[in-house]
């Protein structure tokens, strides 16, 4: 029998497969299936999304046949199969679980689109379908661009990172070492981090890569697309072929539509590239508390591994604990003489004369701020921005430490793990994407600048 | 195939427009088969064409899917009965009238 494990290109989901069946009675049935997954040298999982013919033949008669395709060479093989068990729960069940999720949450079918559980089979046979009309000829020299080949998913490379990673200075530093490194060392060219906050129900980007709008302060809510399925479920998701999964989603939300079923939750849009064709999204875990969220998107169908699965749960851990650090460490090294760091008052230079006056808005219920009526951020770097600015505006106040934001009870931190480092990166990293006539600049380690390039209105609204 | 359809006469086609997933299933029973005839190369030929022209649509490069031997073929006669809505989603498998 060839070994199941030659086969793993076929479970990668990028060439639909197909699930041949037959009542007690003789009716054959066939059946195109969305996914079909490598569980262990001798079995498959097989997809249960919706009870119909294929399932209930499969009650009557538990042997079947499915037929998958090789998307580098399009080659078929003959699975024959005998149906063990429906699993409701279990790695093999939530991995299939998870990825079917966050193609519902885009197309707003959570509900309706969903893993009703994964049929494992015992595999009873391998066989490469030799040459049959309309099946491609077995020819060795056609190796397509279907799917990239892939990438080194090694020890040497996490050591690499690991390596690189040690060499960043500060928490700003390493957040963007981490992004190019992913695209040096593996080729992942679009990239982004994003942290847990104050607020337990979403998440916040703090820093992209590949993408031209940049996006840093993009909210994403825990349980929706593929980022918040990790979130939620704290294991990493990845999904190749999303274009083809995407289509049969819609086919399905048009028949759901037509039989008068209402897809109730809204689509929410992809994270970055128009037309992703795979994404990985891996948590960033340290024991067991969510730090974040690593989320990579290729617009080549990368073609993930088994075995991968191992590396890129360490990746993820090593990650955590890296940007870990990071907070502890510059949180220790921040100067203790908070007191002696006083507002400095200073006149307002030649050149923010000139500059046409902004304004911005805090609106207090929402706790959000608009720059000249667009939105700028939310939350708690909305109120420390806010603080900043009042300062400057009522006291001249110019020169800021961490510290002192820490103590400052208007601002109603937790006592405990504030991320205060991480919000202010992310405000700094918002104000030079929409904002960047306020700047904040780092002037030593725990204190940084105001810089203002115009005029500032402050208006405070209910 | 054919071997197998005269064991067991009863099929099952699948017919699937792999860009929107709308399909339907025709069941019956086989019947006979020949060659193709020359004179039917062209029909063939032009539904593979349009068949590959969807399969890019859903990021399968022509190179691959039009490498597909089509010709020789042979023509099956079968027996329709019945026809099965087979489009994804809840109404699947219901009869189509």
């Amino acid at each position: 029998m060839i070994p199941l494990e030659s086969l793993t290109s076929c479970f990668q989901g990028l060439i639909p497969s197909w699930l041949y069946t037959c009542s007690r009675d003789g009716v054959p049935n066939v059946a195109i299936l969305s996914h079909v997954d490598y569980v262990d040298s001798r079995h498959v999982a097989l997809s249960f999304q919706f009870f119909n013919k294929s399932k209930r033949n499969i009650a009557e008669n538990p042997r079947a046949k499915v037929r998958v395709y090789d998307p580098d060479t399009m080659r078929a093989y003959a699975l024959r199969l005998r149906f063990v068990r429906t699993e409701t729960d279990g790695g093999t069940f939530e991995s299939m679980r998870l990825r079917i999720e966050a193609i519902a949450s885009y197309t707003g079918l959570k509900g309706i689109f969903k893993l009703l559980g994964a049929d494992i089979y015992e595999v009873l046979s391998v066989e490469a379908i030799e040459y049959e009309p309309g099946l491609p000829a077995a020819s060795p020299g056609i190796r397509t661009q279907v799917a990239e080949t892939r990438l080194p998913f090694t020890l040497k490379a996490l050591q690499e990172i690991s390596d690189r990673i040690h060499q960043a200075p500060t928490l700003d530093c390493l957040l963007d070492a981490i992004l190019e490194t992913l695209e040096n060392i593996f080729g992942f060219r679009h990239s982004m981090l994003l942290l847990a906050t104050e607020n337990a129900d979403r998440l916040e980007m703090i820093a992209s890569r590949g993408y031209p709008e940049g996006g840093v302060g993009s909210e994403v809510r825990i349980g929706e697309g593929i980022i918040g399925l990790v979130a939620e479920a704290r294991k990493p998701i990845r999904i190749a072929g999303i274009l083809r999964q995407l289509l049969y989603a819609a086919a399905v939300a048009k028949s759901a539509q037509e039989q008068g079923l209402k897809a109730t939750h809204r689509s929410i849009p992809l994270p970055g590239l128009a037309n992703p064709e795979s994404q990985l999204g891996v948590p960033l875990l340290v024991r067991d508390e969510l730090i974040g969220v690593l989320c990579i998107e290729t617009d080549k169908s990368y073609r993930f591994h088994e075995e991968d699965r191992a590396y890129i749960e360490v990746l993820g851990g090593y990650l955590a604990i890296a940007i870990q650090n990071a907070l502890l460490k510059e949180r220790t090294e921040e100067p203790e003489e908070y007191s002696t760091v006083k507002a400095k008052p200073v006149a307002p230079s030649i050149k923010a004369e000139r500059q046409p006056k902004i304004k911005v808005e805090f609106y207090k219920s929402d706790e959000c701020i608009l720059v000249d009526g667009e939105y700028l951020v939310r939350s708690l770097p909305a109120k420390i921005l806010w603080k900043l600015l009042h300062e400057h505006r009522d006291g001249g106040a110019v020169e800021f430490t961490n510290r002192r934001l820490r103590l400052d009870k208007t601002l109603n931190l937790p006592d405990f793990k504030d991320n205060l480092e991480s919000r202010l990166i992310l405000l700094r990293r918002r104000l030079e994407e929409r904002c960047p006539e306020i700047h904040i600049a780092q002037s030593g380690r725990g204190r940084f600048r105001l810089e203002l390039g115009s005029k500032v209105e402050l208006v405070e609204q209910p | 195939m054919v071997r197998n359809l005269r064991v067991h006469p009863e099929f099952a086609v699948l017919l699937e427009r792999p860009t929107t997933h709308r399909g339907c299933q025709v069941k019956g029973r086989f019947i006979s088969t020949r060659p193709a005839k020359p004179s039917e190369r062209a029909v063939v030929e032009r539904q593979a064409e349009s068949f590959c022209a969807d399969l890019e649509g859903i990021g399968i490069p022509r190179a691959l899917s039009s490498c597909a031997e089509i010709w020789p073929c042979a023509a099956i006669q079968m027996r329709a009965t019945e026809l099965f809505e087979q489009t994804p989603g809840p109404g699947a498998g219901e009869p189509l009238r």
